[in-house]
């Protein structure tokens, strides 16, 4: 049982990566991505062609592939988030969820539908005690979650910039017109957006295997958590992705295999059923 | 008396040709063909099936284009048209219909049982023969006398990896994994009841959805309940994930499944200690031929295809030389091809040979595979019973 | 508004004429099924039409009940249920399913609809797939027994084309009807802003919770017509992608426009199948094009032909 918890937690750490991508880029301009998981698709390509096909150290793919996912980022910013401000909100998740089908079978044409492997930063044999087996680079995604929690929690509340990205998030048209570089915050939002979800790809890979159709389930499951925690509310982001990742393991192996994928969305309905702002209620205000 | 008079008609020089038993049967059987011959395959080239559907397409193509090199059949080439199924089923009946417009001698269908089931009706109609290599036990109890299958299928599987299982392997508490669609859970219901007829029951039937990447709960059942072996059945893609997260979690099992355990695709993303010792049974493939001329085929299907040959790929390959020496002998009448492949008796294929039963089944001999390291091994033939 | 609808008569009398037609010109059985395939799909985006064209709720779940429809016909009629009850028997499954979804999520936002729309939809899928002694599971249910009406039924791909295309007409009046009813109108309110509708007295909770059953009701009778015109049901006819495919039907033939649904429907199922020889690049070239319809023509293409009719009229 006890390995349940560690397996369930490490799925959950992914799960919480990916929703904090979506909130990073929902808190600033209120658009929910459901391309999210084809970003951490991305990410995990552009590692595997750094690491296995340029023979790249690890470390340098990581490095590359955090750089080249900022980039896509902006673009993405360009080309989903200029076009559409002022929209209603629906025809902005039409036009995400085209642009995830449009990168999915790009990556189908660009690296074919084979399963591919992408090696761990971390070696080493796994930790075995009290019958539990808990894989090195399981210790490396509970490490690399704790260390972007942190650097996100002192960039929001402790740097300049970091500040002026929270009140652009609370309200846009003050922001500008209080003179904060609106823009450059939202392209930043992007940017880390899509750098974190290419970190939850190079995270999974090793683990998962990647291929281009990985995207759309993880993707989702970062919606479920960002429902559950409460769109908005980083830390229950995280909670609500560790949390998603224990009852999918837990009921797999003591409910029924069969419906794992329908559990996140049971705990996601009863959650808005009972809290309509989530779990720890949202931040954002309701919009007339 | 030369049967290749070209100022007679054609419909007199063959009936002249058919009541006279001459060595040049062949090329007049042919000359009742069109030129050239029309072929028709769907299968799924796109959607996420395509991994799958793509090898059919290569077996048949890499076939069609070898025999029309050599000159076609008694000089007349064939023409191979090629549907996209997509992964809907609706698709590829629409597929289908675009098939049947160019009114092919000869309907080459995919893998994919849902599709074939969605198809059959309307080949049917068109009294059309139908060669499918999709696995469902149930494809050939349609009760369709057009419709005949060249690859093994999960009944026999179902059948002969328990009793390879308890009677050779020794084994009799089980657990069960096995892919979430049409495929996976129709073996493992075929495997629980060859099970039960073994008077063995498993510890724990488990599944997984297509899109799962973590499987740990389930073998964590299968482990906790005291499982002494494990069946797995499904797509290289997650039978990889399957057997890598059982040596992550230290789980060590007797292992045996689909032929998904030996496919290249899955061996080339396990290392050698996590493959080892894993057994699969099912329909034969290339790799561990000990023919040179076997292997450098493989290889050159690889090369064109940039994807491994597998057990369909060579079951598909083979249907087309099947057909081509039906035509050289019946010539290209729908029934006549029909009835010609309902009679086949010891056709020797690259790997095995095909004999038509009443259903339409015409495979019935499969492969016992070990892997060694991450080269599988063949330990050898087995056949259905009854062959 | 009487006067546009007046000015329709002609155009919707001459596409009836032409689509009766149709049968006569395009002989072959391949070109027929896939109108018929096409028609149903315009019916259940004229549902979907109700829900998220009309009173403005994102509904990622009309593939499900176009299923359920599909499936409770198919199972009712193999199991011996003669086929006049099974519009009656695929509409209240619908109901009861719509009524499922929408009371507990009538209130929830955008963002929130949308993803319990998707479970819904998956929960619905699940179902089917493990329910294998029931609904046939992944390998679907083959030979359902056609439509036969005290014996009598449509043979062969173009009577079944003729009373799709009835039934197509049928849909579309009582759409226009209700458009332009009270219950219409309040969905209008509804989308445009839910506040200031109740603050007019329109009861918005009900007036969501009605559009979401007669969508359902549209998706689920013209799941009975698939199930008994195709004759084969299996999931991945109405899977997740499925009802995005719907989705972006309705977007793309124009959102809140009736021949805007029948457009976007036909568009988008036989514009696939054309384009099949672009293999894998078709889907990205779908996703493209469904960007740029949003970005540069958010009222889809029924609005690019409005404002081509109005700036006709303009020059004159």
């Amino acid at each position: 049982m006890g390995q349940l918890v560690v397996n369930g937690l490490a799925l959950g750490s992914i799960y919480a990566l990916v929703a904090l991508g979506l909130l990073l880029i929902f808190n600033t301009v209120q658009i929910v991505n459901f391309a999210q998981g084809q970003l951490l698709m991305l990410g995990a390509f552009i590692g595997i062609s750094c690491a296995v096909t340029r023979e790249m150290p690890v470390a340098a793919a990581w490095a590359v592939t955090m750089a080249a996912m900022a980039l896509v980022g902006v673009v993405f910013m360009v080309l989903v988030y200029f076009p559409l401000r002022g929209r209603p909100a629906f025809l902005v998740i039409l036009t995400t969820i085209a642009m995830g089908i449009v990168l999915e079978n790009l990556a189908l044409i660009i690296w074919g539908p084979l399963p591919v492997s992408l090696p761990s930063p971390v070696h080493g044999p796994p930790l075995r005690f009290a019958g539990v087996v808990v894989s090195m680079h399981q210790l490396f995604i509970f490490a690399t979650l704790a260390v972007i929690l942190f650097l996100q929690f002192v960039f929001l509340t402790k740097t300049r910039f970091g500040i002026l990205m929270q009140a652009t998030a609370q309200d846009l048209h003050t922001a500008r017109l209080v003179g904060i570089p609106v823009n450059r915050t939202i392209a930043v939002a992007f940017a880390f957006g899509a750098v974190l979800s290419g970190i939850a790809g190079l995270l999974v890979a090793p683990i998962f295997l990647a291929e281009p159709t990985m995207g759309g389930s993880l993707g989702l499951k970062g919606f479920v958590v960002s429902v559950i925690g409460g769109f908005g509310n980083l830390p229950g982001a995280v909670i609500g992705g560790l949390f998603l990742g224990l009852v999918e393991t837990f009921g797999a192996r003591y409910i029924s295999s069969n419906f794992r994928d329908a559990y996140a969305f049971i705990v996601m309905i009863t959650v808005l059923i009972v809290w309509p702002r989530g779990l720890f209620g949202e931040k954002s205000s309701e919009k007339v | 008396m030369s049967c290749t008079f070209s100022k007679i008609p054609i419909v007199v020089a063959t009936a002249i040709c058919l009541s006279v038993t001459f060595p040049h049967e062949s090329k007049a059987q042919a000359a009742t063909c069109p030129s050239p011959i029309p072929l028709g395959l769907t299968t799924a080239l796109t959607g996420n099936l395509a991994l799958l559907g793509t090898q059919a397409r290569n077996g048949v193509e890499f076939a069609v284009d070898e025999i029309n090199a050599a000159g076609g059949i008694e000089g007349k080439k064939l023409v191979l048209t090629t549907e996209d199924t997509g992964a809907s089923s609706t698709d590829s009946l629409n597929a289908m219909n675009r098939i049947l417009e160019g009114k092919p001698i000869v309907i080459f269908g995919s893998m994919i049982s849902p599709h074939v089931f969605a198809q059959t009706e309307v080949v049917n109609k068109s009294e059309t023969p139908f060669l499918v290599g999709a696995t469902n036990a149930k494809v050939t109890a349609q009760g369709s006398k057009w419709l005949f299958r060249t690859h093994v299928h999960d009944g026999q599987l179902a059948d002969l990896i328990p009793e390879y299982l308890v009677k050779s392997l020794g084994k009799t508490r089980p657990g069960i994994i096995a892919v979430a669609d049409d495929y996976g859970l129709g073996a493992s219901r075929g495997i629980q009841a060859s099970l039960a007829k073994l008077k063995v029951t498993p510890v724990a039937v488990t599944s997984y959805a297509p899109s799962d990447k973590d499987m740990s709960a389930q073998l964590l059942e299968i482990k906790d309940k005291g499982a002494d072996s494990l069946i797995v059945f499904g797509r290289p893609a997650d039978v990889t994930l399957v057997i890598k997260q059982m040596s992550d979690l230290g789980i060590k099992l007797i292992t045996i499944g689909n032929a998904s355990i030996v496919a290249q695709t899955t061996l080339n993303n396990l290392s050698a200690s996590e493959a080892d010792g894993t057994y699969a049974i099912g329909g034969m493939i290339p790799q561990t031929s000990t023919d040179a001329k076997i292997i450098d085929w493989a290889k050159r299907v690889q090369d064109k295809y940039k994807v491994p040959a597998d057990n369909f790929t060579v079951s598909y390959y083979d249907t087309v030389y099947m057909l081509k020496s039906i035509i050289e002998k019946v010539g290209c009448n729908k029934p006549a091809i029909r009835d010609a492949l309902a009679a086949t008796r010891d056709w020797k294929g690259m790997l095995i040979s095909y004999q038509a039963d009443a259903q339409g089944d015409l495979a019935h001999t499969l492969g016992i595979y070990r892997n060694k390291g991450k080269t599988p091994e063949l330990a050898g033939p087995i056949k259905e019973s009854g062959f | 508004m009487a006067h546009s609808a007046i000015k329709k008569w002609p155009v919707l009398a001459a596409s009836l004429v032409a689509a009766l037609a149709v049968p006569a010109i395009a002989q072959d059985g391949y070109v027929i099924q896939l109108l018929n395939i096409a028609i149903l799909n315009a019916i259940v985006v004229l549902g979907l039409n109700f829900v998220t064209g009309w009173a403005g709720q994102i509904n990622f779940g009309q593939a499900a009940f176009y299923g359920l429809g599909a499936y409770t016909t198919a199972i009712a009629t193999k199991s011996g249920m003669p086929w006049i009850a099974t519009p009656f028997l695929s509409a209240v499954v619908v109901i009861a399913a719509s009524l499922v979804l929408g009371l507990p999520t009538m209130r929830l936002r955008t963002y929130y609809l949308a993803m319990t729309t998707i479970g819904f939809g998956e929960i619905i899928r699940l179902i089917i797939v493990h329910w294998e002694p029931i609904t046939g599971g992944t390998s679907g249910l083959r030979a359902i027994p056609p439509i036969s009406i005290f014996g009598i039924g449509p043979q062969g791909q173009a009577q079944h084309y003729y009373l799709l295309v009835a039934t197509l007409a049928l849909a579309v009046a009582a759409a226009f009807r209700i458009r332009h009813s009270t219950l219409g109108r309040a969905m209008i309110a509804t989308k445009d802003s839910e506040i200031a509708a109740e603050q007019s007295g329109v009861d918005t909770t009900r007036t969501k919770l009605m559009a979401f059953m007669i969508g359902a009701v549209y998706a689920g009778l013209a799941g009975c017509l698939y199930a008994s015109s195709i004759r084969f049901v299996s999931p991945d006819s109405f899977s997740g992608t499925q009802a995005i495919l719907l989705m972006t039907m309705l977007i793309v033939g124009g959102m809140g426009s009736i021949p805007g649904c029948i457009f976007g429907a036909m568009a988008l199922t036989i514009l696939p199948e054309a384009l099949r020889f672009l293999g894998q690049w078709y889907l990205v070239l779908y996703g493209l094009g469904v960007i740029a319809v949003i970005v540069l023509a958010p009222g889809g293409l029924a609005s690019l032909a409005a404002q081509f009719r109005s700036r006709r009229a303009g020059a004159h």
